[in-house]
Order: structure tokens, then C-alpha cells, then sequence
């Protein structure tokens, strides 16, 4: 999703949101993300304005004190930035990848299921599909990416082939080396 | 529900376990105007203490590993050569010089992660390409190549009848400050020197200027003659050879 992505060339506009918007927009964040409501004030401060910056493929970026916080897709669920899920790793589930996967995760593969079943891997069985998910490696505290689960846990175990999360946002890629938004 | 007055109430909540946190908002919400303020008041800050050893316990359930005295936000050490968290080294492109920071910044860190790295049994085939690479290419083909590559074109397009355009794009190579080069321009030849950043960034300026601005890139600016080029009717020549 974001292999390559720059400013110049990916991002199309920045608004900012007048503030019965900027309002909606914390209070579906902590909808989805309940967890971290004692921390909101030190991720997007009250006293910040939030912009969005709209980017091609649909994708609208969550902005505040030019620092992308959280993205949404199509209007989809907030995925949070990667560094911000490096401060707060309980917002989401956590699905372990062995070692041997983080190399093509890090370029960008999606998570297929032997990866997350085989002795490095670790499910967390509540995951549902079409839940945001943090992408974690054996042995490694901090998470490697973040996607979408294409399957459930139950279906990960019981099938053990195919896609079982959907990469989008991972170490190294082109939004990770983004400074910042503005 | 049993109605309760502020002070009993403020005991209860110091003495209220985890699980009442729900049924604590549900009374709340029945209490006069001033209780209100302060149980919610209460209740916040409950619910801060609250949250963290709950978080603490879900994450100690998936991680074993760290240490159970960890508070939110948790501070991520980052590598400074490959900006992923020091873990991750390991499976960068710039290994080689990541080790370097790290036996500067991490020397703990850094040996666990080279026992991690030579132990693995999936080698990162693909990886260690490009590090080798680096390793070998980056002294010997790294700065020379920059070199080759720095130069300063000025460009002269025509426009309509007798107006022409003069362009000076890459001055960014030789440390040029694009907008005080422009103001001087301006100055100098009292005509209009704007900033463009399309195709390249650069330097237009209206009319044919380009000896004059060739000789002050080399006073004033410091720009080595012979990697100056002009453009005229789509021949690039050298100023040197002018």
C-alpha cells in the first residue's frame, strides 16, 4: 500500500477540519480504539488542530501538529502509524510471524498463513476477519507492520494456506520514512 | 441501585475493584448536578490507575518477554542509520553501518542481535547482497560517483517573437541557496528571477542571461567552472569551452 509514497507525489491536498468535525473524528478513533483514551491527550492534544490530507487511492491521512497520527482507507477502519503503535502496542492484536517472514514482509508481501501457524508464529484467537491487526516477530518486542486480517484466526489455523493478513503499512516502507505532513 | 451521598460515595469508588468500573458510570449518571462533577472527576482518574495494570496484564499475556513494569507510551529506541527500532537492525540493508551506531549506542543489544543474525537458519540471502555491496561499494564508488553527477545547467528557451527564458537547475549540489542566488539575480540584472519546481527545481529568469549568471555562480557563489553547462538550441556545451 504505501511501498512508495511521497508528498509530492501522493498527497493531493491537506484541509483542515472545522472543529465539530475535528470532534467526530477523536471520538470514532476512540470508538475503535477505546485502549487509549487515557494516552489521547498526549497523541493528538486537545489544543491542536486536525487537518486531513487526502492522498490518491482513497486514502485520507489523520493529521495534527503536522505528525500523521492515524489513516483511514476508503473510508474504513483508523489504522494507526506505525510509530504510534510502537508507543502504544495494545491498541491492537497482536499476530506473530516466524523469523524467516519478516524479509518479505519488509518488502512488502502479505502475511500468508504458514507463516503465523509454524513454530515462530503466535495467533491471538479473537481476531475476526476484516480486523486491524499489529503484525509482530518472535522474539522482537516492537511490531513489524500492520494490516488487515483477510481471514479469521480460527480459519488461519484450520485452512493453513493462503493470505491470512492483508499487508499494509510496514517498517521501512515509503510512509515509515515520511517525516511528517503538512 | 442505592442512591449515595458525595462522601460515602468517594470511598466506595477508592475501594471499588476493576469490574465495577461499568456500573460505576451507570450511577453517575443518577447523582445531582455537583456529584456529577466530582465522581466524573473520580471516576477519570480511577480509570487512568485502572487502565495501566490492565494494560500491563494483557500485555504480559502475549509477551512474555518484557518486563512487567512498562507504562504507556512505551519509549522505542530507534536506529539512527536506518531509522527502524534497534531489533530490526538485523534485517535492514545498512547492517553493516547500523552495527557501527550500535556499538556506540547499544553494545548489549548489538551482540545479541549478531548472535540472532549468524544463527538464523532462513539467511536473508537477498539482504546480504546488498550489504556486501555496500560494505565493498560504499567508499571506492559511493563518493566519486556524486562527483559525475554534480552539475549546474543553465538552460535558454525561447518564447514568444524575442523573449527567451534562462533556467539554472542543480545548484542544490554545491550547497547554492536557491532563493538568495534568485534575489541576487534579481538585483542584478533588474528583471524577474522566480523559483520553480517543476520539472526540476530551479531558477527562471526572464531574458537570455547566461554568461552573466555563469560568471557570478563562479565569484560570488563559488561554483567550479567546469561543472557549469549551458543549454542553447538543445546543445549542451561546457563554459569552459565557450
Amino acid at each position: 500500500m504505501f511501498r512508495k509514497f511521497t508528498q509530492e507525489e501522493n498527497v493531493s491536498s491537506s484541509t483542515l477540519l472545522k472543529s465539530s468535525a475535528q470532534k467526530a473524528v477523536r471520538k470514532q478513533i476512540l470508538e475503535q480504539y477505546p485502549m487509549i483514551e487515557p494516552f489521547m491527550e498526549d497523541i493528538i492534544p486537545k489544543a491542536s488542530a486536525i487537518n486531513i490530507a487526502k492522498c490518491h487511492n482513497q486514502i485520507n491521512f489523520v493529521v495534527a501538529d503536522e505528525q500523521p497520527h492515524f489513516f483511514t482507507i476508503h473510508d474504513g477502519p483508523y489504522f494507526p502509524i506505525l510509530r504510534l503503535l510502537h508507543k502504544y502496542p495494545h491498541m491492537l492484536p497482536k499476530m506473530q510471524v516466524d523469523r524467516g517472514a519478516v524479509k518479505f514482509v519488509m518488502s512488502g508481501a502479505h502475511i500468508m498463513c504458514p507463516g503465523l501457524t509454524s513454530a515462530g508464529g503466535k495467533l491471538d484467537m479473537s481476531v475476526k476477519k476484516g480486523d486491524v491487526v499489529a503484525i509482530t516477530v518472535e522474539g522482537k518486542e516492537h511490531a513489524l507492520g500492520l494490516g488487515i486480517a483477510a481471514m479469521s484466526s480460527e480459519d488461519i489455523a484450520k485452512l493453513n494456506s493462503g493470505i491470512a493478513i492483508e499487508n499494509i503499512h510496514y517498517l521501512d516502507d515509503g510512509l515509515w520514512k515520511l517525516p511528517s505532513l503538512h | 441501585m442505592v442512591k449515595k451521598k458525595g462522601g460515602s460515595k468517594k470511598k466506595k469508588y477508592e475501594s471499588s475493584d476493576e469490574e465495577d468500573n461499568t456500573t460505576k458510570d451507570l450511577e453517575v449518571e443518577t447523582e445531582s448536578d455537583k456529584n456529577v462533577d466530582e465522581a466524573a472527576d473520580k471516576v477519570k482518574s480511577l480509570t487512568v490507575e485502572d487502565s495501566k495494570p490492565k494494560v500491563e496484564a494483557e500485555k504480559q499475556e502475549i509477551k512474555e518477554t518484557s518486563s512487567s513494569d512498562k507504562k504507556y507510551p512505551v519509549s522505542v529506541n530507534y536506529c539512527k542509520v536506518c531509522t527502524l527500532p534497534i531489533e530490526f537492525c538485523e534485517f535492514c540493508d545498512k547492517w553493516v553501518k547500523c552495527q557501527e551506531y550500535l556499538a556506540e549506542a547499544f553494545p548489549d543489544k548489538l551482540k545479541e542481535l549478531q548472535d540472532l543474525r549468524e544463527n538464523d537458519k532462513n539467511k536473508n540471502k537477498v539482504i546480504n547482497k546488498k550489504v556486501a555491496a555496500e560494505a565493498e561499494g560504499r567508499e571506492p564508488s559511493g563518493k566519486p560517483k556524486k562527483k559525475v553527477e554534480a552539475e549546474l545547467v543553465i538552460t535558454i528557451t525561447k518564447r514568444t517573437k524575442h523573449k527567451a527564458i534562462t533556467t539554472i537547475t542543480g545548484m542544490d549540489h554545491f550547497g547554492v541557496d536557491a532563493s538568495a542566488l534568485a534575489k541576487t539575480l534579481k538585483k542584478k540584472f533588474s528583471s524577474g528571477a522566480s523559483l520553480v519546481s517543476k520539472p526540476e527545481p530551479g531558477i527562471e529568469i526572464q531574458g537570455t542571461f547566461a554568461t552573466e549568471t555563469f560568471e557570478i555562480l563562479q565569484k560570488d557563489f563559488n561554483v567550479p567552472a567546469e561543472n557549469m553547462f549551458l543549454v542553447a538550441e538543445k546543445k549542451k556545451t561546457k563554459f569552459t569551452d565557450l
